[in-house]
């Protein structure tokens, strides 16, 4: 860091000027959420600038429970310094040799379709014949741009949410691959009512590339108690569930093949059905829009906020209610928002997916929390 | 459940369903069903009564009706009608408040004595002030809680409140002993020396008119950084951004205002070699008692 002469870090502590009254504990508070409004944002900068008493209050209000460096370490120098000024550029170039050999050793994505059925004969889903999924490839990164979706502040009825999920290896198998017939027609897409999870293994997948059927564990007409199942269907994603701090076992929904037009989007909200509604659920189109299916994840929240980047789902509500789903929405788990002081209160309105493992959640009161490790640990901001 | 009490500055009420109240603007009726403040007993009136104490904080004497609207509308009213409602006695919100905000409130003097009972000390003070341990005319309960304006979030509010409460302990801690005291006590006070500044009143000239050319922000960050001494991490937490755009931007700006100052200081008649060897006089070497050095020098 350069320094300053004395001559002028002198003349910095003298020339602070008569300072106006300190503002109150309100607009301190304001000031450090950002919730100011620019006039007067400016007029506490102007006091701030003049009083070290204000300003010492306010690095103590924002202070976390975190260790922080000595001061001494502020002044790094040598490799410390060198790394800090060239860290971008390097970071940036460690990237782009990462995408290109991806690009060139990756070809065609391997073919996975997943989908979720909801059928409104009965009140709960129906378990289609399905077969035994293969392990996950790979997913090759694209540079396909990640769209965001917030909820809106209102708690009243929500207009449906449209997001376009990333032109992810998911969606490229489903148009490589031939039409397959679609479901009768009874099965219509309502929200069903749920029971909680429960812990009977259901695996039930399509494989898109065989085209063949494997029966399930399950039957169609096993009850609704056992139609969920708590067992995670690839060793090692039970293994990162199981670090999570977590509450019930993930819901595994049916599938069924997909048309191969199929485009897929996420929303809140969107059918007819429930754009009136004020509770949020969250459902997916495989069709472009046509048709939604409602992605039944918790029945006591109401989502307002739902991303994705990639085959990584992300579906956040009301009092910090968030669900992941790392395969495209067939496996999802409910992810518990704490740090080491605090939990996370408020409704999600915001999601932010900068990676599979970098995510950022907002709620309605302002708070922000991130995590850089897939949602197993987080750190308000 | 509702209390019948007075509040310094405001009159309590029976709670009891009233219609929206054609003497407050449409807009109220909408932000009180928002706030939830019914469950809490507080009536229409009683929130039309805080919104118009919180615009009399805020806004000129007699604002406009958007001014009023917008700021009425930034409010937190979900905490604001909590904390007044816990300012006013009510035992739900009060037990609402202690499930949501006392793990916070400890967690927060934690983060800012960082010994523990120096914090538990902190948050059990602040925490007597928001119930109200003292009492006004009439009897009645003064809390702390009725000072929040729903400005931020109550958790930041306790915080900075907490914050200010340390600094003032801080400051009361260094005990400040009078001119009059002292000499009581026999002390003698030395009329101070008659030193000579040596510093070029251009070097000062250019030196201050860079430093009034930098923006306020950035000075609050040149301030933060070269006199408070707080990390990059502390001060990227006040103005929300990433501690290595603090540190990009306190080089840019150390590095623009030297770069002024030597403009200043060639515009003002000095050489670049001069301007450059002046920029590094330590200010510290320059207090120097001349004439008791020459004296010392005679007598010698």
């Amino acid at each position: 860091m350069e320094k300053m002469p004395e001559i002028v870090r002198s003349r910095l502590a003298r020339k602070t000027p008569e300072h106006s009254a300190h503002p109150d504990a309100n607009l301190l508070a304001a000031f450090a959420e950002r919730s100011l409004p620019e006039r007067e944002r400016a007029a506490v900068i102007a006091h701030l600038v003049g009083c070290a008493d204000c300003r010492e209050c306010l690095t103590l209000a924002c202070a976390t429970a975190e260790p922080e460096m000595p001061v001494a370490a502020r002044h790094s120098a040598g490799f410390g310094e060198w790394f800090r000024r060239w860290r971008w550029i390097l970071s940036s170039a460690a990237a782009c040799c990462v995408i290109a050999t991806a690009l060139l050793r990756f070809g065609e994505p391997p073919a996975r379709v997943i989908s979720v059925i909801v059928s409104s004969k009965t009140a709960e889903p129906q378990i289609m014949d399905a077969l035994k999924s293969e392990p996950a490839a790979p997913v090759p990164m694209t540079l396909a741009r990640k769209k965001k979706v917030e909820a809106p502040a209102s708690n009243k009825t929500q207009p449906p949410i449209l997001m376009a999920a990333k032109k992810d290896v998911a969606v490229e198998a489903i148009l490589t691959q031939p039409p397959v017939p679609q479901p009768p027609a009874e099965t219509a897409l309502t929200a069903p009512r749920l029971e909680a999870p429960k812990a009977d293994a259901i695996s039930s997948f399509v494989d898109s590339e065989r085209g063949a059927a494997v029966p399930s564990e399950q039957t169609s007409s096993t009850s609704a108690a056992k139609r969920f199942g708590g067992q995670a269907a690839l060793a090692g994603r039970a293994q990162g569930f199981a670090t999570r701090p977590r509450a019930p076992e993930p819901a595994k929904l049916a599938l069924r093949p997909v048309a191969a037009s199929a485009r897929l989007l996420w929303s809140i909200n969107a059918s007819p059905d429930t754009a009136g509604k004020s509770r949020g659920v969250v459902q997916r189109s495989m069709d472009g829009g046509q048709n939604w299916q409602v992605v039944p994840l918790s029945e006591r929240a109401s989502f307002r906020a739902v991303a994705t980047f990639g085959p990584d789902v992300w579906a956040g509500g009301s009092e910090g209610t968030l669900f992941h789903s790392s395969d495209g929405g067939s496996h999802w788990a409910e992810i518990k928002v704490a740090g080491d002081n605090a939990n996370i209160s408020g409704d999600i309105v915001r999601i932010d997916v900068r990676s599979p493992s970098q995510v950022t959640i907002t709620t309605a009161q302002g708070e922000v929390w991130t995590s850089g490790d897939g949602g197993q640990h987080w750190i308000r901001e | 459940m509702a209390h019948r009490g007075t509040i310094a500055g405001m009159e309590a009420h029976e709670a009891r369903e009233e219609p929206g109240s054609s003497e407050y603007p449409p807009y109220f009726a909408e932000l009180y069903a928002r706030s939830g403040g019914q469950k809490f007993g507080l009536s229409l009136q009683d929130f039309a009564l805080i919104l118009q104490d919180v615009s009399g904080r805020y806004l000129p004497p007699h604002p406009s009706p958007a001014e009023a609207a917008e700021l009425h509308r930034s409010l937190r009213l979900e905490e604001l009608v909590l904390a007044r409602a816990c300012a006013r006695g009510n035992e739900c919100a009060w037990e609402y408040f202690l499930n949501q905000y006392r793990s916070k409130l400890f967690g927060a003097a934690a983060a800012i004595a960082k010994e523990e009972s120096a914090a538990r000390e902190l948050a059990d003070g602040l925490y007597a002030e928001l119930y109200g341990m003292r009492q006004g005319e009439g009897g009645h309960r003064i809390s702390k809680l009725a000072s929040y304006t729903g400005r931020g979030s109550l958790e930041g509010w306790l915080r900075t409140v907490l914050a200010q409460e340390y600094v003032n302990r801080q400051r009361s801690g260094r005990r400040l002993v009078s001119f009059e005291e002292r000499s009581q006590q026999g002390e003698q006070f030395e009329a101070k020396p008659d030193t000579v500044s040596l510093v070029d009143a251009r070097l000062e000239q250019s030196i201050d008119q860079a430093l009034d050319e930098v923006a306020p922000e950035e000075r609050l960050l040149l301030a933060s950084w070269y006199l408070d001494g707080h990390t990059l991490a502390e001060i990227g937490r006040v103005l929300g951004v990433h501690e290595s755009t603090i540190s990009r931007r306190i080089d840019k700006i150390t590095a623009s205002l030297r770069k002024r100052i030597l403009l200043g200081l060639q515009e003002r008649g000095m050489t670049a070699r001069a301007a450059h060897e002046a920029m590094d006089v330590d200010v510290r070497d320059l207090s120097v008692d001349v004439r008791g050095r020459l004296a010392q020098g005679k007598g010698a």
